[in-house]
């Protein structure tokens, strides 16, 4: 038998090899009995990344900036070097040292300021269990993770890609997993026409993974030119996550990208902006709410009455509209039941008289079908808003699905190039030069009040020829268009009939 | 003309005649299709395969109202057909108590304003259920004329309704473009043929592959299954190439490409660009011995496709092996015919092409008439 040709490989890239050290990670991880499934995987995965991207990334650059005066957050024996690349403890030992010392002193951790990393780490390991029972399996895991490097910009810059796609992977997982992952696209176009300033503060009040701080961070870390600018940026990148998986994912997502010590606060964003003060107030609030879910009633009883509702996605809206400064701004995504929302009752309804009476809502882009699929099909909208006073008009822009499409799919997510009509219809940071279109329209205040501040208003120019036609019109096309139907036939049926 | 807004609980009852589930007796159940497609019945079932909720009996001449789809136009009026049915909870069946004829207002809820009204009373934010309560719509206050206008008004809308139902019945629908496109296709080849060829014997398969992260070379757009529209052998879009993760196939201009995953679907596109397409598609490269329109068009004719099926038929997800296709026979048209013969597929194909476009507009005029009359009747203008 001939024997059979080998097809070419892929060339080797770093990415490529990282994907293939993460995918030896997780078949390790799948033969050992105590992991079922992506969501014991990726937490699993991730407390290790972050503990050998600390050391690299902080505590092995801090000794070198700094050899006298840098304290290391961790202490031997718990340092990486100390325990994870010694091949020889591996085992029960190494699982009965991970388990009964070094989770527990990680998570024991106590800083000296609010800044001290130890915070972090203390936070996040202070929900970490070490799920897996084999130690052998434990030992060839950490040996995989010792072969991941942060080194250089390059490196984290290829970890915090694949780290993205495993993030994106695991929206897909089972399980409710999805409510914390914002497709990229979408995070990037809202940071993208917030038009953020360095020297602002940008609060994520339900940060999950992490997707709008890294993108904000992103944007504005270029403009930094000094040291004092860098800590202040990443002093002003903040987040609050109520859940601890993606807290963990979140961290390790903004460190990877290069704030040592994220901003990321471990509570119930809707007490903490409840309970905050004038000083915690910030510039920009970029954020994707948990929408349909419930809170418990202490959390519901902190918001005034007339405003208290089950409904998280209006308790989030409630809360920023007073976490933001004078003169600051907003992008939130809210579902299409939320715009409409009308009547005498509604507590909807109130919370979006509060948000057209305090701050001028300029934009709604209503999102096309599909975007946060597979978590969710519900159609959404993201509100642009800025607490400058009462709103005059609201812009309206649909965004098209592209030609063909119904939906977006899991395998076919939305780009962000499908942003591109509306940034450039948007006419800058002023939004200068906007036109009605097909796809964009404008409605004045006093009829979104009329309507009882129901602001699920349909694109009017869809369906232009049709829907607002009258039924006279409509029967005299359709008779025009069987008459050229038939013309057609005839032509058709002559020419089927043709000889050579 | 402004009219006066009546409390729904004022001019409807609830209706709730409670069924005592016998689990050996046969049940017949009622539906309701959203967009006020009116009420269908499912097939009987026996007392113990019926859910858990409750069962209520279903009178004809009742406004019945679907709690979690109303919001879509899941409301319909029963009639005699549905004498003896059953409705879960899920089904709210009320009867006129008042001046209302419930045809008036059944029209009503299928209109923009009524669909918005009922909107504004169900609650929850899930895509699809959106629950309505009895208390709700009841305390949902409607714009009623007096009941003569009422009743006028209903009785233009159903005549109306049923002529635009009966001409949407007997309109031949798009498939018919479809199919002409295809058979057609087989008599215009005809004309020109002299004997069969294999498919091998005009083209071969090219198998120029791209894994992720190679060269992608000329191609800058990717063309895949989902980009070319069954029958037409048009490209409906395209993507362009970034950071493609499996491998692909890559084509050139004059290349056709067959589209082999689930082959009833005909996806056959004559390629006029640079590109690369899915794994799932062959790329079939010309050898001058008939050009790559005809080829196309032969393999995109029924005969062709009839074959295909017949050699795929019953697999789950059917794929057409490269060797079936490659031996297929298709007509064979020589050299001194090609340019007429392809100026006949062209002019048939635009013709097949233009057809569906009417065939599709027709039918979004139809489906606009509908709320065209509702429009015209609850703004007084009819």
């Amino acid at each position: 038998m001939a024997a059979t040709k080998k097809k070419p490989a892929a060339p080797g890239t770093s990415r490529t090899r990282l994907a293939s050290l993460i995918k030896s990670a997780r078949d390790t991880m799948r033969k050992d009995a105590g992991m079922n499934g992506d969501l014991d995987r990726l937490p699993q995965l991730s407390w290790l990344l972050f503990l050998k991207a600390f050391d690299e990334r902080v505590e092995q650059e801090g000794e070198a900036l700094d050899p006298d005066g840098y304290r290391r957050a961790i202490a031997a024996p718990y340092r990486w070097e100390d325990w994870a690349t010694d091949p020889d403890l591996s085992g029960d030992e190494l699982k009965t040292f991970v388990n009964e010392k070094l989770i527990p002193h990680l998570a024991g951790l106590v800083g000296d300021h609010a800044d001290d990393p130890r915070n972090v780490i203390s936070t996040i390991f202070r929900d970490v269990t070490n799920r897996m029972q084999s130690g052998t399996l434990l030992r060839d895991l950490v040996n995989i993770v010792n072969d991941i490097h942060f080194v250089s910009t390059d490196d984290i810059h290829t970890m915090a890609f694949v780290y993205e796609s495993i993030l994106k992977e695991m929206r897909d997982a089972a399980g409710d997993s999805g409510e914390f992952y914002t497709p990229r696209p979408v995070n990037r176009f809202m940071v993208q026409q917030s038009f953020l300033k360095l020297g602002e503060s940008v609060l994520d009040p339900a940060s999950g993974t992490g997707g709008f701080l890294v993108q904000a961070y992103e944007d504005l870390k270029d403009q930094v030119r000094t040291d004092s600018e860098r800590k202040r940026l990443h002093a002003n990148i903040r987040g609050i996550e109520k859940k601890p998986l993606p807290y963990l994912l979140g961290s390790m997502n903004l460190l990877l990208h290069g704030i040592d010590a994220p901003q990321v606060h471990r509570a119930n964003a809707l007490l903490e902006m409840r309970n905050s003060t004038a000083a915690d107030r910030v510039d920009v609030v970029l954020t994707n709410p948990p929408f349909g879910g419930e809170e418990e009633s202490s959390v519901v009883k902190a918001f005034p009455a007339g405003y208290q509702t089950q409904e998280t996605a209006w308790l989030f809206l409630y809360s920023i509209l007073d976490q933001l400064k004078r003169g600051g701004r907003c992008a939130i995504v809210l579902p299409n039941g939320s715009l409409f929302a009308t009547g005498e009752n509604s507590i909807g309804a109130k919370i979006k008289k509060k948000l057209m009476q305090d701050c001028n809502l300029h934009t709604v882009v209503r999102l096309p079908q599909g975007v946060f699929s597979p978590y969710t099909q519900i159609p959404s909208n993201i509100l642009f808003f800025e607490k400058t006073g009462p709103t005059k008009e609201v812009w309206f822009y649909e965004v098209p699905l592209p030609d063909g499409r119904r939906s977006y799919t899991k395998t076919k997510p939305m780009q962000l190039e499908e942003f591109a009509g509306c940034v450039d219809w948007w006419g800058g940071e002023k939004r200068e030069g906007r036109e009605p279109s097909e796809y964009a329209w404008k409605v004045q205040a006093e009829e979104v009040t009329a309507s009882g501040f129901n602001l699920d208003i349909a694109n009017p120019h869809i369906g232009d020829d049709l829907a607002h036609r009258t039924p006279e019109e409509l029967v005299d096309e359709l008779i025009k268009t069987e008459m050229q139907i038939l013309g057609l036939l005839k032509d058709l049926g002559a020419g089927l009939e043709e000889k050579r | 003309m402004k009219l006066q807004k009546v409390r729904l609980g004022e001019v409807l009852q609830l209706e709730r005649i409670a069924v005592d589930v016998d689990p050996d007796a046969e049940y017949s159940q009622i539906g309701i299709r959203s967009f006020g497609n009116g009420i269908f019945h499912r097939d009987p079932c026996l007392g113990s395969e019926l859910s858990k909720l409750k069962y209520f009996e279903v009178h004809p001449g009742r406004l019945i109202v679907s709690n979690i789809m109303a919001w879509e136009g899941a409301i319909a009026i029963s009639g005699t057909s549905e004498q003896g049915f059953v409705g879960s909870s899920r089904f709210l069946s009320y009867q006129a108590v008042g001046d209302v004829d419930l045809r008036y207002l059944n029209y009503y809820f299928q209109s923009a304003d009524g669909r918005a009204l009922i909107k504004s009373v169900s609650t929850g934010t899930v895509t699809r259920n959106q629950t309505v309560s009895p208390r709700n719509l009841e305390n949902a206050k409607v714009p009623l004329p007096d009941f003569a206008e009422q009743r006028r008004v209903a009785d233009k809308l159903d005549a109306f309704m049923g002529k635009v139902n009966y001409t949407a019945g007997v309109m031949p629908s798009q498939e018919h473009a479809r199919q002409l496109a295809i058979s057609g296709l087989d008599r215009v080849l005809a004309r020109w043929a002299e004997g069969t060829t294999r498919v091998d014997q005009v083209c071969s398969l090219v198998n120029d592959t791209v894994h992720p992260g190679q060269d992608h070379g000329h191609a800058k757009e990717f063309v895949g299954l989902e980009h070319i529209s069954p029958h037409f052998g048009r490209r409906i879009g395209s993507r362009p190439l970034g950071d493609e993760k499996g491998r692909k196939f890559r084509f050139a201009p004059g290349d056709v490409l067959y589209g082999y995953l689930r082959p009833y679907l005909n996806k056959v596109w004559h390629a006029d660009q640079h590109g690369l397409c899915s794994v799932e598609q062959y790329v079939l490269r010309p050898n001058g011995q008939m050009p790559a329109e005809l080829i196309a068009a032969c393999l995109r004719s029924k005969s062709t496709l009839n074959k295909v099926i017949d050699a795929t038929h019953n697999l789950q997800l059917p794929r057409l092996r490269s060797g079936l296709l490659l031996a297929m026979d298709i007509p064979f048209i020589p050299a001194e015919h090609h340019e007429r013969a392809i100026a006949d597929v062209q002019g048939l194909e635009e013709n097949a092409r233009r057809l569906d476009e009417l065939q599709q507009h027709r039918a979004e005029l139809l489906t606009s008439l509908r709320p065209a009359f509702l429009n015209a009747a609850f703004s007084g203008q009819l």
